[in-house]
């Protein structure tokens, strides 16, 4: 237990000062800023006529109350997400050959497998944090925006689904933390990520985003019960295993692989 | 004595390219042992090795009796090591990568941050960040992480490189202060003999990934060759005076002459009289002894092929 407070302390020091951790804060308060602002586009179409390319934009809402906003929301943790997870995920991991520091904790008595654990802790609670401020900052301004047709119902509902999304998400992650071991860098991994984002696409189209570990977090954010859409049970094995292959795959890497 | 690191066989084979061939080497207690070789000889890889960053194609290592793994942990709580250039976290200060490290190597006492830089001169930069250091100081941070916390072994790789000339002497310095009063173990590497000449107790020579030659360091001296240099008006006309005398001289690369006769050279009043006798008066006649540099690089000439 020693061995991992101590690990996780070391790795909250790396990421506390940096400005990647800033950026990243930064950028997921700015995106539910923009949806909101596609909203107040979207609810004043004399404001959509004159704007041209956002107007067309600002459609994609469906409807222009809380029930088509926290549909974008939730779209928007599972793509984003998946983008900015997967960027926090190579960073954390391969930073560690990009500054070249990747020797010095190799041969420690705190072993290397709690230092990857660390890691994963900590990808987590970063990825947490950004969740957690695209959801208040959006409910935030949702409200000062004054969309209509809140129900306590709906927001329950937004809730629970925003964060299982999040949750699936991060499933994703170990894979891309395999990755940077692996190509002992940071580009590797983020171009694995949008790779398998434009997969998604593609496999979603002929019907078999169910079965994709890199659709599944979209396929539950958006209209669940659209056929070929349907998430079964396997669906969430698939997922749960990506996890875990990815995680020992990266465990193996560290313990195992030359490291030059 | 106590054989605190051990190779055995020690082997590292990258698809074609054998990178260490079965190296065997024991390292003792208290000893400085110096690894020379040129860049690409094979050093870095036996060191990441010894330290288990690296698994062995084939063969050992052992430190303090215990076979070196990946996994290994309990090993490296006495082990201080350097690895090439050090680096450390850009955005954060020397005192925050030294806390880092003091944490993960399990140290109690708080004040080793402190006391380590100390040591190394790193106070006055304690609140730098480390991607603001030059590249001297930043070596001093590799170092204080790697003596942070007192090792019995130490493990450095050029630990010197960056270091202007006075801090290369403070290093070696506190190295031999390490080894004699405390009883350290060092395993150091470098390609420049001159200056692990000056504080490893013994040496060994690695060219192509093979260990050529083990030495003491008092066995240095005579292992370097003397030559006697001579210098005349017309040295043709003194080469074939001493040729007449039977003593063979051979031309050099400045136009001189030079005889490696152990006898002439303990004697060189002889060469001398030959000459003035025959109405030659040389310029230049002096013993001149091979540098350690002419050594190493004319011993993994003649052995490393």
């Amino acid at each position: 237990m020693k061995n991992i407070s101590i690990a996780l302390w070391t790795e909250y020091m790396k990421i506390r000062k940096s400005k990647i951790f800033i950026t990243t804060l930064i950028i997921f308060t700015v995106i539910p800023m923009m949806i909101s602002l596609m909203m107040v586009v979207s609810k004043n179409p004399e404001i959509a006529s004159k704007l041209g390319l956002i107007g067309t934009k600002a459609k994609m809402f469906g409807e222009n109350d809380w029930k088509g906003y926290f549909g974008l929301m939730s779209q928007l943790i599972a793509s984003i997400g998946l983008l900015g997870f997967g960027f926090v995920t190579a960073w954390v991991f391969g930073r560690e050959h990009s500054e070249r520091t990747m020797k010095d904790i190799l041969a420690l008595p705190v072993g290397r497998s709690y230092i990857v654990f660390a890691k994963f802790i900590i990808i987590f609670i970063w990825c947490l944090i950004l969740t957690v401020v695209t959801y208040s900052v959006g409910v935030l301004i949702g409200q000062v925006i004054d969309i209509p047709g809140w129900s306590p119902a709906l927001f329950s509902d937004f809730s629970k689904s925003f964060f299982i999304t999040y949750f699936l998400t991060l499933f994703l992650c170990s894979p891309v933390a395999y990755l940077a071991g692996y190509s002992r860098g940071i580009i590797a991994p983020l171009g694995f990520v949008l790779l398998t984002m434009i997969f998604a696409q593609f496999v979603g189209l002929v019907g078999l985003g169910p079965f994709f570990p890199w659709a599944i977090p979209g396929l539950f954010s958006v209209a669940k019960d659209a056929p070929g859409f349907q998430l079964h049970h396997s669906s969430y094995i698939i997922l749960a295993l990506t996890f875990v292959f990815g995680y020992l795959a990266t465990l193996r890497w560290w313990q195992h692989a030359d490291h030059h | 004595m106590e054989n605190i690191i051990k190779t055995e066989k020690l082997t590292k084979k990258y698809k074609d390219v054998l990178a260490v061939s079965e190296i065997s080497l024991n390292v003792r207690k208290g000893e400085i042992y110096g690894f020379l070789g040129l860049n690409g000889a094979g050093k870095t890889t036996t060191i990441r090795m010894l330290l288990g960053m690296i698994s062995p194609t084939k063969g050992k290592t052992f430190i303090n009796g215990k076979e070196v793994h990946s996994g290994s942990t309990d090993l490296w709580k006495e082990i201080g090591y350097l690895v090439e250039i050090p680096y450390s976290y850009p955005g954060l200060t020397v005192r925050e990568n030294l806390e880092i490290i003091r944490q993960l190597r399990l140290i109690n006492d708080k004040n080793a941050v402190t006391t380590i830089m100390d040591k190394l001169r790193l106070t006055q930069y304690a609140n730098r960040k480390a991607k603001n250091l030059s590249l001297g100081n930043s070596q001093r941070l590799g170092l204080a992480k790697a003596l942070i916390h007192n090792p019995n072994i130490i493990i450095l790789d050029e630990p010197t490189n960056g270091l202007d000339p006075a801090g290369i002497c403070e290093i070696r310095e506190l190295l031999i202060d390490l080894a004699k009063n405390k009883g350290v173990t060092i395993f150091i590497s470098s390609h420049i003999l001159g200056e692990i000449s000056r504080f490893s107790t013994r040496i060994g020579i690695i060219h192509n990934g093979k260990l050529i030659q083990e030495m003491n360091t008092s066995q240095l001296e005579q292992l370097c060759q003397k030559k006697l240099k001579i210098n005349t008006k017309n040295n043709n006309f003194a080469k074939s005076v001493l040729q007449q005398a039977g003593i063979i001289a051979t031309d050099t690369p400045d136009n001189m002459l030079e005889i490696q006769n152990e006898t002439i050279i303990n004697n060189p009043e002889s060469i001398a009289s030959i000459l003035v006798n025959n109405q030659i008066s040389p310029s230049l006649l002096n013993v001149v002894e091979e540098d350690l540099e002419s050594y190493f690089l004319r011993t993994i000439g003649i052995k490393g092929e």
